[in-house]
């Protein structure tokens, strides 16, 4: 594999990460280039696991800034900024309204989840990784990895309960974690 | 996983809701970076884009700095001269290189070099101040490593300015490991302080042996407070107590009595000084020893002289650093070794052996709390190299201790196939006293003495009044006898002890030893041994640790 291979392969999901984490596109552009950079720094081929590795990283960077900046006090701002830049374009009017309608809305939710719940949900979700690999990747416990997981999708869920969500009914349990 | 995860996986990694930057742009970013790292030459950097927050200016900067390699060439031996083993790595080009810096409020901090292990990690550093720093030394409100939770790691560090090179060169070193093979820290320096020595004269009499105290009410230091003994072979002890005003001067002061004789040039010490020992109510106790003639010299002037903060420049100078193990991975090794420890007590082992490119640590474990080995010396051989081992003074807990080697020398690369051998030398074994009394009698301020024999040794006594309080000497004229550590009194069946004056001033050459009993106001005291100590220096054990290959 290249460097630009690993960059292709990688890229949206340390993006994500970083814009998830970071909840703004600016910093998210910057954190996910420094965590690249980061990476081609090191001897990236005999890492064992590579994506728990990049993921690492790009944590690693976006809770620095996050601890530099505090960002509270920008983050509402920012989400509706980025709401802005947000476009779909060959869709139709309708289409367009809803999709807006059902991004914005997780926006807002996600957007309420602390930073320490939204890490291991985005650990989770777009770095596909494993309990064990979050726990270790944040120094914390897989039990406490279990139990954020458990309490993010337990405030994701009664918020869209809340709004009366159709794609949520008739499903009543969390599952397997 | 279950549909509501599904759902918010979907959202948060696949659906269109985010638009992606693009990628082929951060790419050719990306590559530049690549580019100055590898080209080996310095080369100007334009910062990369607008930054919407001044706030991530921090880490900008950091980043943006990184790329200076080769830029100059750095010689370290001087200052790790107590760190031999990270000049071998050093040597080897085993270090990872860093070479990143950050600039703020005039001052450049460099992080040259980094050294990662199981026993240590250690980084070179150098701090180039402004134009308008005039020769002062610098030190810091903090320095150390902050891991992803902000939590900070401590260590040590030291510095020397070079005149050469105009910039402070400087190592920090921590017993923090990091777990897994590469891991992003930050280093972090907090408030660079300028400091210089100060002075303020004192008009001290060196042939007043009495107490003789001193108001300062300067620079945090309340008062001083000298006192001089005499020493076997025309020495003065002379002991200064300072109080302090300022509670944050008691551990950063340095505050030592200074005499100056008419050439301006300070007296030497004529042993090694004890300095800034902490009493229970917050002052710090020096003992200095002098040769009397030259203490008592015609028209040597005393000063206080004391370290102080000249100018404070508020700020964190903080590199995002990605450190890793790779480089002295090759030839380190753990070995666990459980080997007894012959020193008598038949409950003392080298439990472990953690051998790295650069340093040697043995972790030593011992049956009984808060027992200390009886051996004062220790040398590692390895395959016929001596190496001088270090006692580090952390806290291990009350039966554990570490022996530090450092390596020097010797092909860190062969060290797994070399056979290493502990020396231990200069044996000291602590024993309680007997239970005889010793009398006595007439004390007044008139020193009067007495001999007395323990285990063959003799001892000879020496006891006076001095500002109330009781002094007792001992001393013995047989080298192998190692000193009385402490006496008592007995108050019914309670014993009362006394303070013992000299506590601190390690390996001096002879055995002589102080006890204070303060406020005393009797004419006569019956006291005893609590313990002395019998030092056999030419005692010399050796266990093989590993054979060779």
């Amino acid at each position: 594999m290249t460097e630009r291979e690993l960059f292709d392969a990688y890229n949206k999901d340390v993006y994500r990460t970083c814009y998830y984490m970071l909840r703004n596109k600016q910093d998210a552009e910057d954190i996910c280039h420094d965590a690249f950079v980061t990476i081609f720094r090191q001897d990236w081929k005999e890492v064992e696991h590579t994506r728990a590795w990049i993921m690492r990283i790009a944590m690693n960077h976006c809770l620095n800034l996050l601890k530099r900046n505090q960002i509270q006090r920008e983050k509402q701002e920012q989400v509706q900024w980025s709401h802005e830049q947000t476009t779909a374009s060959v869709k139709s009017v309708d289409t367009i309204l809803l999709e807006k309608t059902v991004a914005a809305e997780w926006e807002e939710l996600l957007k309420q989840l602390p930073d320490k719940l939204m890490a291991v949900v985005t650990l989770r979700y777009i770095g596909e990784l494993s309990m064990v690999e979050i726990g270790e990747i944040l120094k914390i416990p897989v039990g406490t990895v279990k139990s954020r997981i458990h309490k993010a999708l337990k405030i994701l869920r009664k918020k869209l309960e809340s709004n009366n969500n159709s794609w949520l009914k008739g499903e009543n349990q969390f599952g397997t974690l | 996983m279950e549909r509501f995860e599904k759902k918010i996986k979907n959202e948060m990694k696949e659906s269109d809701n985010i638009s992606y930057p693009d990628f082929d742009k951060m790419w050719s970013d990306i590559q530049q970076d690549e580019l100055k790292t590898k080209g080996g030459k310095p080369v100007v950097i334009v910062p990369r884009r607008r930054k919407r927050f001044a706030l991530i200016a921090g880490l900008t900067v950091a980043l943006l700095a990184t790329p200076v390699y080769g830029a100059l060439t750095y010689d370290w031996s001087n200052i790790l001269s107590f760190r031999e083993g990270i000049q071998t790595v050093l040597d080897q080009g085993l270090g990872q290189a860093i070479e990143q810096s950050i600039t703020k409020e005039d001052v450049t901090l460099t992080v040259h070099t980094a050294f990662l292990d199981d026993n240590r990690t250690v980084l070179l550093y150098s701090l180039k101040p402004g134009a308008s720093w005039d020769g002062k030394d610098l030190s810091f409100d903090q320095i150390g490593l902050k891991d992803h939770k902000g939590n900070l790691i401590e260590g040590r560090y030291t510095h020397e300015w070079d005149d050469e090179l105009g910039v402070f060169q400087g190592y920090f070193e921590t017993d923090w490991v990091a777990k897994e093979k590469t891991t992003d820290v930050e280093f972090v320096i907090e408030n660079i302080k300028f400091i210089g020595d100060a002075s303020l004269p004192i008009n001290y009499d060196p042939n007043d042996l009495n107490k003789q105290v001193f108001q300062v009410q300067k620079g945090g230091i309340g008062s001083v407070t000298l006192e001089s003994f005499e020493q076997p072979e025309d020495k003065v002890m002379l002991q200064s107590t300072i109080t302090f005003t300022d509670p944050e001067m008691i551990g950063e002061s340095w505050g030592r009595v200074e005499g100056i004789n008419d050439m301006n040039k300070s007296i030497k010490e004529a042993e090694t000084s004890s300095f800034g020992f902490r009493t229970a109510t917050g002052e710090t106790v020096n003992k200095q020893i002098f040769k009397s003639d030259a203490l008592r010299e015609e028209g040597i002037k005393f000063q206080l002289t004391y370290v102080h903060t000249l100018e404070t420049i508020g700020g964190n100078w903080s590199l995002n650093l990605a450190l890793s193990k790779k480089q002295l991975e090759n030839g380190s090794f753990k070995e666990v070794l459980n080997i007894p420890l012959d020193d008598g007590s038949g409950r003392t082992k080298i439990h472990e052996m953690t051998v790295t490119p650069s340093q040697v640590r043995l972790i030593i474990t011992q049956g009984g709390e808060y027992y200390s080995l009886p051996y004062r010396d220790y040398q590692l051989d390895i395959g016929g190299t001596l190496l001088t081992g270090r006692m580090p003074g952390k806290n291990m807990g009350p039966n554990k201790m570490e022996l530090h080697f450092e390596i020097a020398g010797i092909d860190p690369m062969t060290l797994a196939n070399q056979p290493m051998t502990l020396i231990a030398k200069n044996r000291e074994d602590e024993f309680k006293g007997d239970n005889n009394p010793i009398h006595l009698t007439g004390i007044s301020a008139k020193p009067q003495s007495l001999t007395t024999h323990i285990k063959g040794y003799p001892i000879s006594w020496t006891y006076y009044m001095k500002d109330n309080n009781l002094y007792v000497e001992s001393l013995s004229s047989e080298s192998t006898f190692g000193g009385v550590v402490q006496t008592y009194y007995l108050d019914g069946k309670e014993r009362q002890y006394g303070t013992p004056a000299m506590l601190g001033i390690l390996g001096v050459a002879n055995n002589k030893n102080m006890d204070v009993y303060e406020n005393f106001d009797k004419t006569k005291l019956d006291i005893y041994i609590s313990n002395y100590t019998i030092h056999k220096r030419n005692d010399e054990l050796r266990v093989p640790l590993k054979p060779g290959k």
